[in-house]
């Protein structure tokens, strides 16, 4: 009888359990996405904003855009705008620039200029590749790129049967630390799509001013270049 | 009643061995990943030796990209290490991150921000995750090339590198975490 009790209470327990286990499962499937930071790993943390997502690390935010149309893309992007127009005078901040075509190197630093921190920069390659790497960039003395542009060269024949490929078309975006006046000055170039420094209240929020932005320019290719092609 | 609980626990645990074999097989179980790919290539040149370079192909023919693309999920190609002997990103003077290797890519709108270090507190994994899904093609190869950065002291030393694919379903914040798996393409021994 005993034994019975306590298996009829396990059985109950079982099955409340599982209830509840069914339950947090549909609720991780649902659309509905909460505003506050998610648990991803012990190390990290996710956070939906309206435009972009945010990864919660330790130390410093990694900052994705997220848009599906044309028309979010240019909200996201005046959306930025309004950011950077509100940082105060003078403020330092870590900020993605995305550019409107591939710049050579020549152009990509004058139009940064010398009050500019160049901390990465993506490169598309001709005729399909991305790339990113540090600055600062060796692009025409480096051995490496050298060796990278013959392995991939040989790759992509082999594999793909491209005949022709260069490694570097040209830059599609930096990731810099400037202040707000050198940012004003590179969004007004012509050559430039948009400038994100990314959501500074809730880096503030979790403590930190790093942040590490993804760019736009995949997006800007489909939905801006491509409906131009 | 204890026997009783020696038998669940028992259970439990063949059941997360179970799930951990399944987790951890190999990329020629599922069905999901890319059908083929070359070994994992690791070039160290003697002019920089500063810089250690992967590189590795892989294809989805038309069955196994099918099978993927109807999990609606998220694509994620990573190289792994089983100690913190080469990094992709480090922690700087100030604490500040610094991405110190560099990447290259013929996948669909890849970014490599999802990347953890052991030296901030994670895996040991360079990851690059896959934005455009839809984007990919059956047949094509994709190419994926990674430089890390050499500890100088680990210099001399062996560790274990491994390849993975992993997806991840759509939904969440690009990433449904009841929808997750992964398997290991290569696995091979490296010089730190």
């Amino acid at each position: 009888m005993r034994k019975t009790i306590i298996l009829g209470v396990f059985a109950v327990l079982l099955i409340v359990s599982s209830t509840l286990l069914l339950e947090a499962s549909s609720l991780r499937n649902t659309s509905s996405i909460p505003e506050t930071v998610i648990p991803y790993s012990k190390n990290m943390g996710v956070l939906k904003l309206q435009h972009e997502v945010v990864l919660v690390r330790n130390g410093y935010l990694a900052v994705i855009p997220n848009v599906t149309s044309k028309e979010e893309l240019l909200a996201f992007v005046q959306q930025n705008k309004e950011r950077l127009n509100s940082l105060r005078d003078g403020e330092v901040v870590s900020a993605t620039i995305t550019f409107k075509r591939p710049l050579r190197k020549s152009e990509l630093l004058r139009l940064l200029g010398n009050n500019v921190k160049i901390v990465a920069v993506r490169y598309k390659s001709y005729p399909k590749g991305i790339g990113q790497m540090p600055y600062p960039m060796e692009v025409n003395e480096s051995k490496e790129l050298e060796h990278l542009e013959e392995k991939l060269r040989v790759e992509l024949k082999e594999k793909s049967g491209i005949k022709e490929f260069r490694l570097i078309e040209g830059f599609i975006s930096a990731k810099v630390i400037a202040p707000k006046e050198e940012l004003v000055r590179i969004l007004k170039s012509k050559d430039v799509f948009d400038v994100n420094i990314g959501p500074r209240d809730i880096a503030e929020e979790h403590g930190t001013k790093q942040m590490i932005i993804e760019d736009i320019w995949w997006y800007y290719e489909k939905y801006v270049l491509g409906q131009k092609r | 009643m204890k026997r009783l609980l020696a038998l669940l626990i028992g259970l439990l645990l063949i059941a997360v061995g179970i799930q951990q074999v399944i987790a951890d097989g190999s990329c020629t179980d599922c069905n999901w990943a890319p059908s083929s790919w070359t070994s994992v290539s690791v070039i160290i040149y003697p002019d920089s030796p500063n810089y250690a370079e992967t590189q590795q192909s892989f294809v989805w023919y038309y069955e196994n990209l099918e099978a993927f693309l109807a999990l609606d999920a998220y694509y994620q190609y990573e190289i792994r290490r089983d100690r913190d002997v080469w990094d992709y990103m480090t922690i700087g003077e100030w604490g500040d991150i610094i991405v110190v290797g560099s990447y290259w890519t013929t996948l669909p709108n890849p970014t490599d921000t999802w990347t953890e270090e052991a030296d901030s507190g994670g895996d040991e994994e360079f990851e690059l995750k896959i934005l455009s899904p839809e984007d990919l093609s059956p047949d094509t190869w994709y190419v994926v090339y990674v430089e890390f950065w050499r500890d100088p002291e680990d210099r001399g030393t062996t560790f274990t590198l491994w390849s993975e694919s992993e997806y991840c379903g759509r939904g969440w914040p690009f990433c449904d975490f009841g929808r997750l798996d992964w398997c290991v393409m290569t696995e091979q021994t490296e010089g730190a």
